[in-house]
């Protein structure tokens, strides 16, 4: 059965996250970064930063909330069990630090199959208090024995 | 192994052909603690019956996990630069107990606005040589052209 690509197009509620201190530290710490710029409040101000700066892949933490009802959307029909991460694309804007608020928006890129396996793209924005874009995401799932 | 990215060694500039690595080790926890950081708890990474029901041979790391290890890289130069942009290929699969070698070499450069901005190609590889993820990373020099 071919795979249902109906979907394709769909955009879901904006998702906000209010970026706390502890979770950047938590989530430096769980990814091995050192960068004290991550850890320590004083060195990010003496930096010129607010508070402390997430690492690049805390994208994850404020975009996997908009992206998960995606995921998870009966429209797009993804088999948990089979599914794996293939690819991952960001492009990032201004630095986030801890005090910001990110409002997220998912969208379903692209469904596809391709050699007995179904793909699906979801496209995410993430943007800041001040409306700056401070990163968007290209998520690739793929489904085995989708086909 | 940074040598060669050092701005304050190079004066800012990398050849392209430059290359660099760095180890990192997953060790039994490390699956668990990212799930509980990043909020990704999908039990493949972090139950081994789980892992075994999607036909896996045991719990494996989220590849974002992965991808993290690859920017780890370039944290070290975070008070000069930021990645502003990476793509990554999940490859293979990565198993609690591979040794993971994170690497890559410069591809090139170009300026912008901001500031130079260097090209890599960085791949995570585990200890039977194979590549687990491969990817693009940009990483802009603040102030630097």
């Amino acid at each position: 059965m071919p795979v249902n690509t109906e979907a394709i197009g769909k955009t879901y509620d904006p998702s906000t996250y209010a970026v706390g201190r502890e979770k950047i530290r938590e989530f430096a710490a769980a990814v091995g970064e050192t960068n004290p710029l991550h850890f320590d409040v004083e060195a990010a101000r003496g930096a010129g930063y607010a508070d402390v700066v997430a690492p690049p892949m805390f994208a994850v933490v404020y975009g996997a909330r908009a992206v998960g009802p995606a995921l998870f959307d009966p429209d797009v029909g993804i088999d948990f069990a089979m599914m794996v991460h293939a690819g991952q694309e960001f492009v990032w804007g201004p630095l986030v630090v801890a005090g910001d608020e990110i409002t997220t928006t998912a969208s379903v890129k692209d469904i596809s199959e391709r050699g007995g396996m179904n793909f699906y793209v979801f496209a995410s924005v993430s943007q800041n208090q001040r409306g700056e874009t401070v990163c968007t995401g290209t998520w690739t799932q793929l489904v085995r024995g989708g086909a | 192994m940074h040598r060669d990215l050092d701005p304050a060694r190079t004066g800012g500039r990398v050849k392209p052909g430059d290359t660099f690595e760095l180890k990192v080790t997953p060790d039994r926890y490390l699956t668990v603690r990212y799930a509980g950081a990043s909020g990704d708890f999908n039990p493949i990474h972090t139950i081994d019956e789980a892992a075994a029901q999607a036909g896996l041979p045991g719990v494996i790391q989220h590849g974002m996990r992965t991808m993290a290890a690859l920017g780890l890289l370039f944290s070290p130069y975070l008070d000069r630069g930021v990645i502003t942009r990476f793509e990554t290929r999940f490859t293979g699969l990565v198993c609690v107990g591979d040794v993971l070698t994170v690497g890559g070499h410069a591809t090139g450069g170009e300026r912008t606005e901001q500031g130079n901005a260097y090209l890599f190609d960085v791949y995570a590889r585990n200890q039977d040589g194979q590549d687990v993820a491969t990817g693009k990373i940009t990483f802009l020099v603040y102030g630097s052209n």
